[in-house]
């Protein structure tokens, strides 16, 4: 089946070691699970305004186009990556910049 | 690249009654709430499953709350179903002034 995934534009993936390594030493974590955009975009640039450049942002979604429309909306305010958990769950990894 | 076309767009071509497939992706309570005339509500969970099967108009408009998510659907009807043009209303319902309001200016 078609799945929206296959269509959506995501930053670097990583690793299911470094996805859980990077959540430990996260700054800030925000459950996303069942909201939908725009509401995690605004979040996660409220979230970034919290942080110091170098500190990290992870945001936990089940919301596909999240995926990509979070690190666009952020832009250069961030270093983004993405963990796919393979069932239906993502993370986004926000590194503030300077 | 999927092409952006704005509210004002939609509002000529739906008072024109142009023929095109309206999509609403957003969530059920919204879409009850209100939508655009005409709008089909399909969630993306709905799309995935029916993209490859409906019998798509030759042009499809999506729009869901900012312009944002409204850009993958597309995307995915576009790879998926048999339309020949279609594209996301930018800036969303958020950006939509009801006919009526409109019509009252």
């Amino acid at each position: 089946m078609p799945s929206i995934d296959d269509v959506t534009n995501t930053p670097d993936e990583l690793t299911d070691d470094d996805a859980e390594a990077l959540l430990e030493d996260a700054d800030l974590v925000q459950d996303m699970t069942g909201e939908v955009c725009p509401y995690p975009q605004v979040e996660a640039k409220k979230g970034l305004q919290k942080l110091e450049a170098g500190e990290l942002l992870v945001q936990e979604t089940d919301h596909v186009p999240c995926t990509e429309n979070v690190p666009r909306a952020v832009g250069d305010d961030a270093e983004a990556q993405v963990w796919r958990s393979g069932d239906a769950t993502y993370r986004i990894y926000l590194r503030k910049q300077a | 690249m999927i092409e952006e076309v704005s509210t004002e767009t939609v509002r000529e071509r739906l008072e024109r009654g142009d023929e095109f497939d309206l999509i609403d992706i957003r969530e059920n309570e919204d879409y009850a709430e209100g939508h655009l005339p005409e709008a089909d509500h399909v969630t993306i969970e709905e799309l995935e499953e029916i993209v490859e099967t409906r019998n798509w108009a030759d042009e499809v408009v999506v729009y869901c709350y900012r312009g944002n998510s409204s850009i993958q659907a597309a995307r995915l009807i576009a790879e998926y179903g048999d339309a020949e043009r279609v594209v996301s209303m930018a800036g969303g319902y958020q950006d939509w002034e009801p006919l009526e309001a409109v019509a009252a200016d």
